[in-house]
């Protein structure tokens, strides 16, 4: 019994333990802060430089995961489709590269190469970013449509709803929700969930 | 002819192990998880790409054992990509899984949202199912077994 109580005390104080992944931060309907970082190029990308943008395609990802990697020639096609309509691709990697070497600015460099990106492929190295935003997993994707404020958050989840295999998607979740904003419709889908690689946030 | 000697050793060990990945889609699972049982199942939601997953898998092999007195059964479901079956009881294999296998396979924007409003698609995340029904989760790692050991003792 008395064992039992200190097991007890035990579970109550894991149960108080702060929690670790962040709760995500940008809701649909939220005011994004703009932010400022460095793309593989060497140069420092905001979303304030896109002058003639209508929004923005913002995608959480990395090299390492086999989720981004599955999505990697989607988020291409993405970029293809919409950036030359005013909602470019814009990708962000927030992971910290010692827990994943793969990581690194310098594999992003290669990666992109690699597979052709065409979009910037941004290093938040300081993770300020992935925490504003609430970045969980890899991808997790943050849909903004321009105001004269700033940027609102419209979608946010997955790109589609299958991610090992791109010829049996079904429902292309990212592509609606463009679609819908550029004919200025209300989104018929504002939030999705998804499995993927979580945001590997340094301790 | 070694690659047929290493599928023939890979299949031997499978079979010595009896093991299967069996892959379906949510409402089997739902339906799984719904048997009505005296035992409390504990389901760990895992794959084998996720570091995390794979650091609380030793924790879950100790409590196999120090529960198979009580009435309490593991359930392992990956979610993996369901061509990766095979690196998924070859892992589950390794680190010594002995409870159900299973690799879920449909469209996680459906079954995050059915099993729990709470959940945001990130794993490990650990459930228990209790015989009234009742569904207690963990969301987080387990860091070290006495976490693991303790949220399954408060449900027995």
């Amino acid at each position: 019994m008395k064992n039992y109580m200190k097991l007890m005390g035990a579970a109550l104080a894991v149960a108080t333990l702060a929690f670790t992944i962040p709760s995500p931060s940008y809701k649909v309907g939220d005011e994004t802060k703009d932010f400022n970082l460095k793309n593989i190029d060497g140069k420092m990308v905001s979303l304030n430089d896109y002058k003639d943008a209508k929004g923005f395609i913002i995608i959480f990802t990395c090299n390492h995961c086999p989720f981004s990697k599955a999505y990697e020639q989607r988020i291409v096609a993405l970029d293809k489709k919409y950036a030359s309509v005013g909602y470019p691709v814009i990708a962000i990697n927030s992971n910290d590269s010692a827990t994943n070497p793969e990581d690194s600015y310098g594999k992003m460099i290669e990666n992109a190469k690699e597979k052709g990106f065409t979009f910037p492929y941004l290093y938040d190295e300081s993770q300020n970013i992935a925490k504003q935003y609430g970045a969980l997993k890899t991808p997790h994707v943050y849909i903004l449509k321009k105001n004269k404020n700033g940027n609102k958050v419209e979608y946010t989840g997955a790109i589609d709803d299958n991610s090992e295999d791109a010829s049996l998607v079904k429902v292309k979740y990212v592509e609606n929700a463009v679609d819908e904003l550029i004919a200025g419709k209300a989104l018929t889908t504002k939030e999705t969930k998804a499995i993927g690689c979580g945001v590997k946030y340094r301790k | 002819m070694k690659l047929r000697i290493l599928v023939f050793l890979l299949l031997a060990a499978f079979i010595a192990n009896g093991q299967k990945v069996k892959v379906m889609n949510y409402s089997s699972l739902d339906s799984i998880l719904s048997v009505k049982s005296d035992s409390i199942k504990v389901v760990n939601f895992w794959a084998t790409w996720c570091g995390p997953c794979i650091a609380e898998l030793p924790y879950f092999v100790k409590a196999q054992e120090s529960f198979s007195n009580n009435k309490v059964t593991f359930t392992y479901v990956s979610l993996d990509f369901s061509k990766e079956a095979d690196k998924v009881l070859k892992m589950a294999g390794k680190k010594g899984l002995t409870g159900n296998l299973y690799l879920l396979k449909d469209d996680p924007n459906y079954y995050v949202r059915k099993l729990s409003s709470y959940w945001e698609g990130q794993i490990p995340i650990t459930l228990i199912v209790k015989p009234d029904g009742d569904y207690i989760f963990r969301f987080e790692p387990f860091e070290n077994y006495e976490q693991l050991s303790s949220f399954i003792i408060q449900n027995l």
